[in-house]
């Protein structure tokens, strides 16, 4: 029964309710980090930690949060969150840090943070929404990484910064730019969601 | 206690916000140490690098550095004195605005600033992919060796994206899509030049 549970969760935060093609959550950072393989990872998984643990910490104390202040105490944890990964980066990975910049201070606006913490931990035990967190970041991992792939592979013609491309291969500098992510997204929407519509259709 | 009352809420705003700051500030003093000599370790490399001087790894870096370069500070300037056997090199640390944020570095001229050794970096906020590829090794490796005219350095016409590797240029490849930050970086790098000319006293340039 309990890992039914835990079973749904995940595949509805992986597929049928994914935070970024289906929610359309988080879309600043898919545009601003996905130029790059390895960024992009250490992003989500920055993502992923603080949504679980902000998701945790606001499920075990949701029932002493006065209901004014809940929005304000959710990001307060959200922030408290990030800014520990943030200085941990710092002294521990200087390098990435220092490509990532002000990126993951943003963490603490992502939508997916906020949204899984008003929608799933106000209202479930302090477990099921830490692994609604990590789920929640996964679904949000895999989508980024694919782009980030794509973008990668042809803007510069390399995969975890080693080239694979011929070196008669011109990058397309359009992939290294922003709005190349929408197109991407697009494009993996319009894949993804073909199915997922589809079964909707069928059920009826 | 009624959970929505008025003293219930800034009570618990209180002391919830005292709690998560107060370990927040507690990690804070736990990593400061490693985070600054992270710092220290790369406005250092930034310098050797800047001189074209090798080293193997964080240690020798730290070593090589500690024992042979020294620092002053003239006229609001941060210059380093590497003084090898053979030869000085110079290497002054810039600071201007970019696009997004101040970009910050390092640039090596030898003693008498008629040839430019080389430029890195130490901090910069430029767009990761675009401006911020300024900090690869075929852009910054345009500055080495250069001499240092009359003419400041700019950008040059004609884009191909490889790099200009000609001593006696005074043209610098772009980053392609990254014009702005580009010339900015230019800009600041030329303003440095004049500034460590100036304080230098290198005034053969003056007359």
């Amino acid at each position: 029964m309990n890992t039914k549970k835990y079973g749904k969760i995940l595949s509805e935060n992986l597929f049928s309710n994914n935070p970024v093609f289906v929610q359309i959550l988080g879309i600043c950072s898919t545009l601003a980090v996905t130029n790059n393989f390895i960024n992009t990872l250490v992003m989500a998984s920055g993502v992923t930690l603080s949504t679980a643990f902000s998701n945790f910490t606001i499920s075990a104390i949701k029932d002493l949060i006065p209901r004014k202040v809940r929005m304000i105490v959710q990001v307060l944890i959200i922030s408290f969150y990030v800014i520990i990964f943030d200085l941990f980066l710092k002294a521990f990975v200087p390098q990435v840090s220092k490509v990532l910049g002000p990126y993951v201070g943003l963490i603490i606006t992502n939508c997916i943070l906020m949204g899984r913490a008003e929608a799933f931990a106000q209202a479930n035990p302090p477990l099921l929404s830490f692994w609604d967190g990590i789920s929640s970041g996964l679904g949000y991992m895999y989508v980024l990484c694919t782009i980030a792939f794509v973008r990668e592979l042809l803007g510069f013609g390399t995969i975890l910064n080693i080239r694979v491309m011929p070196d008669s291969f011109l990058p397309w500098t359009i992939m290294v730019m922003a709005p190349s992510a929408f197109f991407i997204l697009g494009i993996f929407i319009w894949i993804v969601k073909g199915p997922l519509l589809q079964k909707g259709g069928n059920r009826k | 206690m009624n959970r929505n009352s008025k003293i219930y809420t800034v009570l618990f705003t209180f002391i919830i916000s005292f709690v998560f700051i107060l370990i927040l500030s507690f990690f804070n003093g736990m990593t400061i140490q490693r985070t600054e000599k992270n710092k220290t370790l790369s406005t250092m490399k930034a310098i050797l690098n800047s001189m074209g001087i090798e080293y193997a790894d964080d240690d020798q870096a730290y070593a090589l550095f500690s024992k042979s370069i020294k620092h002053e500070k003239k006229d609001s300037l941060d210059i380093y004195t590497f003084s090898g056997l053979s030869d000085t090199a110079i290497a002054v640390i810039f600071n201007g605005s970019g696009l997004w944020g101040s970009i910050t570095g390092s640039v090596a001229f030898d003693k008498d600033i008629s040839m430019l050794l080389g430029v890195d970096f130490i901090s910069q906020n430029e767009t990761p992919g675009l401006g911020g590829r300024i900090e690869e090794k075929w852009f910054k490796d345009q500055f080495k060796n250069r001499v240092v005219s009359e003419k400041p350095l700019e950008l040059s016409k004609n884009k191909t994206g490889k790099g200009i590797y000609d001593s006696l240029s005074n043209e610098i490849d772009a980053v392609t899509g990254a014009s702005l930050t580009s010339t900015y970086l230019l800009n600041i790098i030329n303003s440095y030049i004049y500034k460590a000319k100036k304080v230098l006293g290198v005034s053969r340039y003056e007359h």
